[in-house]
């Protein structure tokens, strides 16, 4: 009870430290997007790149979330950019993947039958593989913010607000209620986003890729 | 119309394809490619549009030569149909069927319009159809689709890779019979891939028999059932399915081999014995060489046991023989002509060799006709 009533007097500090994490979740995704998306499809057509590419950004992943954070301080400073800049590049891996294995998933007797009919490199890409590969892209794209979302709380190590503040206030104070106000939002955060875009997968997946019912 | 000039495909590791192929096909002609696997009959196909590009020679569409063409204008102007059907899963019916024409940026109207029409041409009811998803149709009307699909642009050329190949028999058989007929109303100019001979001998105007990479035989379906080019086309085609014309069937392939015969020194009774023991109404009567002399037949014997003098040889009449290697229709003729049952075929020495029958005649007709 004690918890109830200590988050609905901090209710306002909860929702700007909600709305900043979720900024902070939202700026890493779209950045990745923008570079992972195009990435991912450059390596279906330079397929030698491939194995490199993914490795490297493999390699990124296991780098541990505060030793890059860390890395980013000399470049970017402190704030909310260096973390990201670093939550982009995590997100990367996960989004160029199913991007790459989306589209080279997509049957190439398709492939064949749309080139056959005439389509150009790009008619193909954006009327054919893009929409086939979507829903992977899209499964991709919802694990990684709900990852996104939980590592985002890493942020208030380097002064870039969210969340995962009040989990550090709390943790050096020793104040539970304080810890719980910034993990349960983070929490709830995570699955809204991913029923949100689980919805919107199902949404954008075309009807005639559903399985029938 | 698609004109093949000393067309030759080498792939990476020196494997020839196709090898300096040179082929003509006419409009209106619908033309099967068939072979085993490797033969090089479907990057012959795919040469044709330049997803395959020749390692030689060349390959002319009406007199132009498709090197000089956009690659890409090129295909929107041929049809085609893949084997594994290739229908977008993500586009409905009618945007499948209407892709070349969108990619000819025909206006919407007309799209609309050509959709139904042929639609209506395989008798899906474009209301019911229209809309749906590959994945709501059965294989056969998804094909069905494929070709629509291959038609919609209204290309002079179609080019069908293995069409039917992965649908069950009725279902093939259906769609043989629709191309058949489609074909009839609109004399497209087809090249069709397949390694189904019953397929290529039903649809074909033309089919040509390759193996590794070389062309063995082009010819008419029935030509090639009549003269295949070689014992591999023999073999290929299938000894069962060979249709041989009377003329080119010899006597010695039909005939009995065992005559039920007699030496012409025997007495009538002997000859009776003969008869009963071998339920035959005629005996061919040989010398002692084999060779023949007549026949006695038993009533030539009644009337003449009394007589006990009497060889075989004093009441045998001639009758006219065939050489074995004389073909079927003579004989058919022969036996019609001079209204008899049998007639005793014989060497060019004139050795007794068998006896054609009427039954080895019609037994002869059920077999390959």
């Amino acid at each position: 009870m004690k918890l109830i009533t200590f988050m609905i007097n901090n209710i306002d500090r909860i929702l700007l430290k909600s709305f900043e994490h979720l900024t902070i979740a939202s700026t890493a995704l779209l950045i990745s997007l923008l570079v992972a998306i195009p990435l991912g499809i450059i390596l279906t057509r330079q397929e030698k790149l491939a194995p490199m590419v993914l490795g490297i950004a493999n390699i990124i992943m296991t780098i541990p979330s505060l030793a890059l954070l860390a890395f980013m301080l000399p470049f970017l400073g402190i704030g909310n950019k260096p973390a990201i800049a670093a939550l982009s590049l995590y997100a990367l891996m996960p989004i160029m993947r199913n991007t790459y294995t989306g589209i080279t998933k997509v049957p190439s007797s398709l492939i064949e039958a749309g080139r056959g009919m005439g389509m150009t490199d790009f008619q193909l890409l954006y009327s054919v593989e893009l929409p086939i590969a979507l829903s992977v892209i899209l499964a991709g794209v919802r694990t990684t913010f709900v990852i996104l979302i939980g590592w985002a709380t890493m942020a208030a190590f380097i002064g870039g607000g969210g969340l995962g503040q009040l989990i550090w206030s709390g943790l050096t104070n020793l104040n539970y209620n304080l810890i719980l106000s910034g993990a349960i939002p983070a929490a709830l955060l995570a699955l809204l986003a991913d029923f949100i875009l689980g919805h919107m997968e199902n949404w954008l997946t075309p009807q005639g890729l559903k399985k029938r019912t | 119309m698609v004109i093949f000039d000393e067309v030759t495909k080498i792939y990476p590791g020196d494997v020839k394809a196709v090898d300096n192929l040179s082929l003509e096909i006419n409009r209106g002609e619908l033309v099967v490619l068939i072979g085993p696997s490797g033969c090089g009959k479907t990057t012959s196909l795919k040469m044709v549009n330049r997803l395959i590009q020749p390692s030689s020679g060349k390959i002319f569409l009406n007199g132009t030569d498709t090197d000089e063409l956009d690659a890409v204008e090129l295909r929107r102007q041929i049809g085609y149909v893949i084997q594994n059907i290739g229908l977008f899963p993500h586009k409905t019916v009618a945007g499948n069927i209407a892709v070349v024409p969108r990619l000819k940026k025909w206006p919407q109207e007309d799209v609309d319009k050509r959709v139904n029409e042929l639609l209506n041409m395989v008798n899906m009811d474009p209301k019911l159809y229209r809309h749906r998803f590959p994945n709501e149709l059965s294989g056969g009307q998804q094909q069905r689709i494929g070709v629509l699909r291959a038609l919609a642009a209204e290309p002079e050329v179609m080019l069908m890779d293995e069409p039917f190949g992965a649908l069950d028999p009725i279902t093939r058989d259906q769609l043989q019979e629709e191309l058949k007929r489609l074909q009839q109303k609109l004399h497209k100019t087809i090249i069709f891939v397949t390694h189904d001979m019953d397929e290529a001998l039903k649809i074909a105007d033309k089919v040509v028999i390759m193996k590794d990479g070389l062309v063995l035989q082009a010819a008419s379906p029935e030509e090639i059932l009549q003269q295949p080019a070689n014992d591999f086309v023999r073999h290929f085609i299938g000894e069962d399915r060979l249709l041989r014309r009377p003329e080119q069937v010899l006597v010695s392939e039909v005939m009995l081999k065992q005559p039920v015969k007699i030496e012409y020194y025997k007495g009538l009774r002997q000859g009776l014995v003969r008869m009963r023991e071998e339920s035959v109404d005629s005996l061919l009567i040989v010398d002692n060489d084999d060779k023949f002399l007549g026949v006695v037949d038993v009533r030539d014997i009644q009337a003449n046991l009394d007589n006990r003098k009497k060889r075989l040889r004093d009441i045998m009449h001639a009758m006219p023989t065939v050489d074995v290697n004389d073909n079927v229709k003579a004989v058919v003729k022969l036996m019609v002509g001079n209204g008899i049952r049998f007639v005793p075929a014989v060497d060019h020495k004139g050795h007794l060799k068998g006896i054609v029958t009427r039954s080895c005649v019609v037994n002869f007709i059920l077999d390959y006709m």
